[in-house]
């Protein structure tokens, strides 16, 4: 009898709970920017049946806009999301710090989306209806960012993608989704061009990780920019990174190869990185490397070693550069006290003051989601640390590409250029 | 020719790194008819103690003996905490906790050293190349090959020559029996399992020796990997572990070497495939006598 | 004196009425975040469910639900894709796929078959298997799935996956779903064929000689939970809108086992506080993976709390409670989808009592 009791109670318990969790999560998760109090109000204020968007935007106009972060800070993009959200957050106090966007705080929300589609979704939901944001940044992998611009397209508000390089972000979630950084077609055939004119391959082999969007286009795009510069590509390799450590296969395929190939591309992330060209160079393959800014990262020199010399990859920013990129690399040092892990640092610092230069420019004063969006759609010249900005033809900015190499333990930069890529190749 | 050689190097090395996961695995089943999800996170456990300890400047032998000694204490605390209270709760609930166990123990190490990738440095001498006709193998296989080979002699001295064995083959022969006779089957599970995870601690060691980086999710796969290779070889047998964990890495190295690229991606579900056909034709694996928990 | 909780205007009222105030009021009053939140906690509530069926109620230990999820996903997406869409996004798709565009909801019946169908052509061989054989060939189905959608990339383009789906999985449309998906696992459970299966879950050998043919019984009983995971996937699809073979790995896998054994793995009703806690939980405790403040007090930034959190409640749920919140009891169910629930609203007091007399 007392058990049937307790399986009854147990039962209001439940849909109790799952009433109260739901009214209260709103409560919970605060942002960093904002205090526990101030979010309370703004759920308080959305749960009004009224139209939240527009009650959010409403606030915001008096207040400065509210800037969404939404980062893969646990899980495998950690490793670009952390120093990205990172070098964000470094530009934001500095913007407040010297009184704002047009003179008004900005307000900054931001989540861990956990590397996880299903986070950044509904993540990003939450930053745009219960924490009224009116533009989101950071996003994560090219995958989670198809996804959370997505969400945010259908709710009007522009998505600012700092890791992601995806070229056809605007084609697959619409016309609010933005990058920073410049696409995969660009990096891959700067590196291309690279090999071939500066190293004088006219060989290459390719090895894919299959596993993300990122890896594959990366390949396509430095495979067919190869060949339309002359190259031959002797063949490629792919690998799932399901717990794949071991290149062996691969390796024998290329030396099986009748001619060994001047050059190899890695189409891979960091965490693969050291394993695979340690594998190659201890196979006796001493060719140069090439890869795009997945491998941007210095621990990969301090992993592989000595391996990793005459490994060569794309990347955003010279650190070493003086004037606003050397202030950055001091500001950052400072308040971190590390050095950037790699460019996707200067690539959120961008971000801030991409918004900044936006709304201060083109905004007049409207901090809607819409004005905003069309803002910075009407950036054209906007001078970061990662170089110029304009989105005139098209949501992905064509900039310059920047090609380094490891050498003993460090990243040297080398040179930068700016490809060219006949239209047929983007597709 | 070359290729074919340079292939079976590498079937030799994989083969001795499943060998040894595979065998801890068969012994901890043997005795307590668990299979331990968590097995191939103590691999990572063992990489990451000893990455801690050469960090902390202890010389390399010594750091090396202090990881296993770690790992062999944490799975002896994992097995009294999580397993033995549920030991006569039946199939499914060591199962479930052995998961659990193994993304716990997966989590505490990304909440502490983080998702990212790092590098083990092993002196030089284990990474010197050296170079036979055609061929270049590094001194870590050589290694690999000799820390199984004398893994499984010991073992099969410490099953046949001491009391702590034969109270272990008694209890993986006729369980019942062996709680007649008095064994102590409490002593017997610890030693089952720090047995076990020392040679899980070894694997991971030389794993990560011969592949330099390493993440806390770098035990899971192989764990299931080793587990199907113990499986192929027949559950709790350890020359039937050692056998399989061969077997299986022929297959796998053969196969990602000799069949053209849009087939040898489908590598892992070809592994899968050959765990269902073996349990189809051959339930208890290749060297396994009818199992003893039905 | 009968209890107040077998009173069937109680019942009512806690099961039926409430929980719809509850869902009107989301529906109606709360923004789209909540809505989300909410839809994730009913597609969470029928895979939890389709485990359950299998792990609790039939004693098959699957892991595999998260392969039959990526399979529903998979082929619902492709089934209410815009054509052209699919023609220009994946390469290489052959044109019989590319051309059909089928309504939502017969998409997500296709789905759920598709599920099936695979299960049991994979149920035929693996489920002779037993214990922790087939924990790891379930386990399996899971990463061979995975390395399926990732390699062949003319139809599921691949690791890229596929994006682009309406957002059909709203909350009247999901919690109707659900309800139906409920209730006819409720209603095979209660049946003969379900005393088969817990029967033999019980004792194998007992049911068989009652003429219980035990492999029919496992393979439908599979067939049908790979159905459910199926129309859970599919409504996951459209609610996500994006979707990759990376969704349905390992993680997916154990939080659905988290959500099926924190409940009570042999009881349905398990389902729904076990995907409460999951869905919740990290919402709850996400400040603590990005520091910050919780109701005032100051918390350090530790990665990964949840997973930490859950694995350690996992652990002790094991050792403390073996059944989960709900054992075998199925209390919201059998109020909920019981008829005399409902008839009992009309009759007066003491046909309940003459009722309970008989």
């Amino acid at each position: 009898m007392k058990k049937r009791i307790v399986t009854y109670l147990r039962g209001v318990l439940t849909i109790a709970l799952a009433a109260a969790v739901l009214t209260g999560c709103g409560a919970a998760n605060s942002g960093s920017a904002q205090t526990a109090s101030a979010v309370v109000d703004s759920a308080a204020e959305d749960s009004a049946p009224a139209d939240s968007q527009d009650s959010a935007a409403d606030a915001s106009s008096e207040d400065g806009i509210t800037i969404g972060g939404l980062w893969g800070l646990t899980g495998f993009i950690a490793d670009y999301e952390i120093p990205g959200s990172e070098g964000f957050e470094l530009a934001l106090e500095e913007i407040n710090a010297a009184g704002g966007i047009d003179g008004k705080q900005v307000n900054y929300v931001s989540y861990d989306a956990q590397s996880d589609v299903s986070q950044a979704t509904s993540l990003t939901t939450k930053l745009v209806e219960v924490d009224g944001a009116n533009v989101i940044v950071g996003l994560g992998d090219p995958n989670a960012a198809i996804a959370a611009g997505t969400v945010a397209q259908d709710h009007g508000v522009p998505s600012l993608a700092t890791t992601s390089t995806l070229p056809y972000t605007q084609d697959r979630v619409g016309d609010t989704a933005f990058l920073v950084p410049y696409g995969d077609n660009i990096q891959a055939a700067a590196v291309a061009e690279y090999a071939y004119n500066e190293l004088g391959a006219k060989t290459a082999y390719v090895v894919t990780d299959t596993t993300d969007e990122y890896t594959l286009s990366l390949s396509k795009f430095f495979q067919s920019h190869f060949i339309a510069l002359g190259g031959e590509v002797f063949g490629e390799s792919t690998y799932d990174d399901n717990g794949y450590t071991d290149f062996s296969a691969s390796i024998q395929k290329v030396k099986a190869l009748p001619e060994s190939p001047d050059v190899l591309f890695f189409a891979s992330f960091t965490d693969q990185g050291p394993t695979i060209i340690k594998q190659y160079r201890d196979a006796g393959l001493d060719q140069p490397i090439l890869s795009g800014d997945g491998l941007d990262s210095t621990e990969i020199a301090e992993i592989a070693g000595e391996a990793a010399n005459n490994v060569y990859f794309s990347t955003h920013v010279d650190y070493t550069e003086s004037g606003d990129v050397s202030k950055f690399y001091e500001a950052y040092n400072k308040k971190y006290g590390k050095e950037p892990l790699n460019a996707f640092a200067a690539l959120g610092y961008d971000a801030a003051y991409l918004i900044k230069y936006a709304v201060e420019n083109y905004a007049n004063g409207d901090y809607s989601s819409e004005s905003i969006r069309d803002a910075i759609a009407k950036v054209t010249d906007f001078k970061g640390l990662t170089g110029t900005i304009d989105y005139s033809s098209g949501n992905v900015p064509n900039k310059t590409v920047f090609i380094c190499r490891f050498n003993d333990g460090k990243k040297e930069n080398l040179t930068s250029l700016v490809p060219e890529i006949s239209a047929d190749e983007n597709n | 020719m070359n290729f074919f050689i340079a292939e079976i190097i590498n079937a030799i090395k994989l083969g001795s790194i499943y060998a040894l996961i595979a065998i801890g695995y068969s012994i901890v089943y043997s005795i307590l008819g668990l299979i331990n999800f968590a097995h191939g996170d103590l691999m990572m456990v063992a990489v990451y103690s000893l990455w801690v300890l050469m960090n902390l400047k202890i010389p390399f032998a010594l750091a090396v003996i202090l990881a296993v000694i770690i790992t062999m204490l944490l799975a002896i605390i994992t097995e009294r905490v999580a397993y033995r209270p549920l030991l006569n709760n039946g199939e499914e609930t060591l199962i479930i906790t052995s998961l659990a166990v193994s993304i716990l123990l997966q989590s505490i190490s990304q909440a502490v050293f983080g998702i990212d990738n790092k590098a083990l440095k092993v002196p030089v001498f284990f990474t010197k190349r050296i170079q036979i006709a055609d061929f270049t193998v590094s001194v870590m296989n050589f290694v690999i090959l000799a820390v199984t080979i004398v893994s499984v002699i010991v073992l099969a001295f410490i099953l046949k020559k001491t009391r702590i064995g034969l109270a272990m083959r008694a209890i993986k022969d006729n369980s019942l029996a062996a709680d007649f006779m008095g064994i102590n089957r409490k002593a017997v599970i610890v030693a089952a399992f720090g047995i076990g995870s020392a040679l899980a601690a070894l694997a991971g060691i030389t794993y990560t020796g011969e592949y330099v980086s390493f993440d806390p999710q770098m035990g899971f796969m192989l764990g299931i990997k080793a587990f199907i290779a113990a499986v192929i070889g027949g559950l709790g047998s350890i020359t039937g572990a050692a056998l399989g964990a061969f077997v299986l890495a022929f297959l796998e190295i053969f196969f990602a070497g000799y069949l053209p690229d849009s087939i040898a991606s489908y590598q892992t579900v070809f592994v899968f495939l050959i765990l269902i056909l073996v349990l189809l034709v051959r339930p208890d694996g290749l060297l396994g006598k009818n199992a003893k928990r039905s | 004196m009968e209890k107040i909780k077998d009173k069937a205007i109680f019942k009512f009222i806690t099961v039926v009425v409430i929980p719809l105030l509850i869902l009107i009021v989301i529906e109606t009053k709360m923004n789209d975040y909540y809505k989300t939140v909410v839809i994730l906690l009913f597609i969470n509530v029928i895979l939890a469910a389709a485990t359950n069926f299998t792990n609790g109620i039939t004693g098959i230990f699957s892991l595999g639900t998260a392969s039959f999820m990526a399979i529903g996903a998979y082929v619902g997406s492709l089934l209410t894709l815009p054509p052209d869409m699919k023609c220009s996004r994946i390469q290489g798709i052959p044109a019989f796929i590319a051309e059909i565009k089928l309504p939502f909801f017969a998409a997500l019946l296709i789905s759920g078959l598709f599920a099936a169908v695979f299960a049991g052509i994979i149920g035929i061989p693996i489920l002779r298997a037993k214990g922790h054989y087939l924990a790891v060939i379930t386990l399996g189905t899971v990463i061979v799935v995975k390395s399926l959608l990732d390699n062949l990339t003319s139809i599921t383009n691949g690791s890229r996956g596929i994006s682009g789906m309406e957002g059909y999985s709203t909350l009247p449309v999901t919690v109707l779903v659900t309800v139906l998906s409920l209730y006819v696992m409720y209603r095979i459970k209660t049946s003969s064929l379900g005393r088969g299966m817990i029967a033999l879950k019980n004792d194998e050998d007992a049911a068989e000689s009652l003429g219980i043919s035990r492999f029919r019984v496992r393979l439908f009983s599979f067939m049908i939970s790979a159905f459910f995971a199926g129309i859970g996937g599919c409504l996951w699809a459209h609610l996500q809108r994006s979707i990759a073979p990376s969704m349905f790995y390992l993680t997916e896998t154990f939080m659905i086992l988290e959500m099926s054994v924190l409940g009570g793995m042999e009881s349905l009703s398990g389902a729904i506080p076990g995907a409460a806690i999951i869905t919740f939980f990290p919402y709850l405790l996400s400040d603590f993976s990005t520091g910050g403040e919780i109701f005032g007090i100051k918390v350090p930034k530790i990665n990964g709390i949840t997973n930490i959190v859950m694995s350690v409640l996992f652990i002790l749920v094991m050792i403390f409670r073996k059944g989960g919140i709900f054992r075998e009891n199925d209390y919201i169910f059998d109020a909920m989808f019981s008829p005399d629930t409902y008839s009992g609203l009309f009759k007066k007091e003491h046909d309940d009592v003459l009722k309970k007399d008989v």
